[in-house]
């Protein structure tokens, strides 16, 4: 059949890797590197203090958080302004860290992380920011495993999902432009 | 080459004319914009289908403009902007591969509404130039060509049939479908089986349902579901007379001497073709196919092809209406209750017509559809991400587990005439233009208050069906905003060119070798979901085709 040959998703194959390559691949494409690296980190960190592991169910480390955003920062699909939104925010929520604590977000303690989230959250900005990472996580929640995240199809059995069927189970059928 | 026909657009409106032309031996072009799937590269992938639209155009390339009234102001929103996706499948076979296949045929009195109902003030309804009895036998076809599963069951607003019951058998049945009958028995009105485009068991090439709980949105990967690459394009491709490009994207109809002469298209190259036919059939779905004409203005077309009379895009009309929904909680029924409610794949397959006209008031009412909650699992748990203000953490994880494991939303739609009215119309943007440098579509979406009226009046019958089942936390909303897929008119057809765009048989009147062949030609919209009239009327403008082209000959 006849298919548009687009680039979208052609750097799929790497989504599952672990969020340190997601830093060097971002490194690539912009001027400060470090900067985004860091952002990366507060970024992951924020997903784990936004869903952690609890009695009640999963946690964004069980999902394997850092393997879908890092789908997700690179999904074409996904307008870029709205990619680069997650990691500005991460950005501004280190330098509100600062301003609140003296230290790197990284460095707060699970209190410390947890008010911060709060306190910002109150703001526009912080709004959208938490909902985006938020709607990320439910992404990685209940999506597909083939997309990096839902291991062992965690969310799903958490709460007895039923998916529907055919399921897709190569990076092949999840990319519709090859 | 010259092609017999050429067909801009390969859903509803353009299956049933490739199927019978290319049967009958004449050459068919399809031109679609969008890709080519076929049913074994159909996943039930939230992500990819429904978060990430992988069959639509990325909305920062191509996009719609939509004007709605704020503060009494007509306000222009890009769709890259807002999210409001107004395509709706573009690939082979339309959005016609990602309906629910909720069918149902327009009544007699849809054909006349402005003579059988009292005047709307601000309303432009007129009736249609035919009846339903020209429809009937067409509606009759696409039941056993593109097949239809249901059973007749006579109510007060069964329209004739020329056929005693369906070709196929309803489809397995959920077991909230016999709770439904039962209250709406002790309510006194008539539970209807909802007939739907979804073969019950393989015929042909085409497997039966296999129940996989996900039909909305999805591309169906047994082919039971009746899109029209499934029930007629395989059909009119293995006569060897039909030829299907994708990923060709029209961007304007020549045309000279009152004839459309080529269809300047992209192809997947990118690259400017022209593709040459005797005749020219339309189906891009209404909105696309109303700026498709109006950008292929020319001299002897200033204001767009086959617009002279001003009325290409006007009237667009959408489905009226709203949903509702009622939860029912696992802990009010026993265990083996329980179970049946949970299961996932089996139909609720039920509506009721029984205000198709309001008793009252004797004014047009509508159709309610009832289904349960879409399955998508990623929508649902996104509905627990607020409580006044952004949840996360256990008190997250709470409410997702509440939502999934405490209950089962059960929902209805509302389907009720749009009132065409002149603030309901396409035209072009002035600045905004896609990836192929044309103009895009601007859509004014306003909404006659009647429509929410009725609606509303709709909506509270079905809460108290809901009610009566024993459903809590009901609620309803009926909204101005019109459903996206569910679009018909801005290229009416009628008598009067003056006052319609197309002749009775979809011809436009300015160019006899033009027909247009998706919902655009409807006046007014019945009731119901457009899809079953669209490839009725498709059904019947192939007739139409065919004996200009047999006349010919």
């Amino acid at each position: 059949m006849h298919k548009r040959a687009l680039s979208r998703r052609t750097v799929l194959g790497g989504s599952v890797a672990v969020g340190i390559s997601l830093a060097l691949w971002l490194s690539e494409k912009n001027t400060s590197p470090r900067l985004y690296a860091k952002d990366v980190q507060v970024l992951l960190h924020a997903a784990y203090q936004l869903f952690p592991h609890s009695k009640l169910g999963p946690g964004a480390v069980d999902l394997h958080i850092s393997a879908y955003l890092s789908y997700v920062l690179q999904d074409e699909r996904i307008m870029e302004e709205e990619r680069h939104y997650l990691l500005k925010g991460a950005s501004w929520l280190e330098e509100s860290a600062f301003e609140n604590y003296g230290k790197s977000f990284l460095s707060l303690a699970i209190d410390e992380k947890e008010s911060l989230l709060h306190k910002v959250s109150r703001d526009r900005w912080g709004e959208n920011f938490v909902y985006r990472v938020l709607n990320y996580i439910l992404e990685a929640l209940l999506s597909a495993p083939v997309y990096g995240s839902n291991a062992k199809e965690i969310g799903w059995k958490w709460l007895e999902h039923n998916p529907g069927f055919p399921q897709p189970s190569t990076k092949k059928e999840i990319n519709y432009d090859l | 080459m010259i092609y017999d026909i050429c067909i801009v657009g390969s859903g509803a409106g353009a299956g049933p004319v490739a199927y019978e032309l290319s049967k009958a031996g004449y050459k068919v072009l399809i031109l679609e914009k969008g890709g080519w799937y076929e049913r074994e590269e159909f996943f039930k992938d939230e992500i990819g289908v429904c978060r990430r639209s992988s069959f639509t155009p990325r909305l920062d390339e191509e996009q719609h403009v939509i004007e709605e009234k704020e503060e009494g102001k007509w306000s222009a929103t890009p769709t890259s902007a807002s999210g409001w996706d107004f395509w709706n499948g573009n690939i082979v076979g339309g959005s016609s591969n990602f309906m629910s296949g909720y069918f149902h045929r327009l009544k007699p009195k849809d054909f006349r509404l402005k003579s059988e109902y009292l005047k709307i003030e601000g309303s432009n309804i007129v009736d249609w130039p035919i009846g339903y009895e020209e429809l009937e036998p067409y509606y009759a076809k696409v039941e056993s060509i593109v097949g239809i599963s249901g059973k007749v069951e006579p109510h007060p607003f069964l329209e004739p049939r020329s056929t005693p019951d369906f070709p196929y058998p309803p489809t397995h049945e959920h077991i909230i479908s016999s709770w439904f009958d039962k209250s709406c028995q002790k309510q006194g009105v008539h539970a209807l089986r909802t007939p739907r485009a979804i073969l019950p068991y393989s015929v042909g090439e085409r497997r039966g349902c296999e129940y996989a709980g996900y039909c909305g949105s999805y591309g169906c990967s047994s082919g039971a579901k009746g899109s029209a690459r499934e029930a007629l394009l395989h059909t009119a491709l293995k006569t060897g007379n039909c030829t299907i490009e994708a990923n060709a994207f029209v961007r304007r109809l020549l045309s000279e001497d009152g004839r459309v002469s080529a269809a300047e298209y992209v192809d997947k190259d990118d690259k400017v073709q022209l593709a040459r036919a005797k005749i020219f059939v339309l189906a891009a779905q209404a909105i696309e196919s109303s700026r498709l004409l109006l950008n292929s203005a020319n001299d002897a077309f200033p204001h767009g092809l086959a617009n002279n009379s001003g009325q290409v895009g006007k009237n667009l009309i959408f489905s009226a209406g709203g949903a509702g929904t009622g939860a029912f909680y696992y802990e009010d029924f026993n265990e083996d209750e329980v179970l049946a409610l949970k299961s996932i794949g089996p139909f609720v397959n039920r509506s009721l017509q029984e205000w198709y006209e309001l008793p009252e008031s004797k004014e047009k009412g509508g159709t309610i559809d009832f289904l349960f909650e879409h399955p998508n699992a990623v929508s649902r748990a996104k509905r627990a991400m607020y409580e006044g203000k952004l949840v996360w953490g256990d008190k997250l994880k709470a409410k997702i587990l509440h939502h999934f494991k405490a209950r089962r939303i059960f929902t209805f739609e509302v389907f009720c005439d749009w009132t065409p009215n002149d603030d309901c119309y396409v035209s072009l943007d002035e600045t905004i233009k896609d990836r192929y440098g044309m103009r895009v579509a601007k859509v004014r979406i306003g909404a006659h208050q009647h429509d929410l009226r009725v609606g509303e009046i709709l909506a509270a019958k079905a809460e108290e069906m809901l009610r009566e089942m024993g459903a809590r936390e009901i609620s309803s909303s009926i909204s101005p905003s019109p459903p996206s897929n569910l679009q018909a008119g801005g290229c009416r057809f009628g008598d009067d060119p003056a006052s319609s765009v197309l002749n009775k048989e979809c011809r436009a009147h300015e160019l006899s070798n033009l027909y247009v062949s998706d919902g655009s030609f409807m006046p007014t919209g019945g009731s119901v979901p457009f899809t079953w009239t669209i490839y009725a009327n498709s059904f019947r403008v192939a007739d139409a085709i065919l004996a200009v082209l047999k006349k010919k000959i």
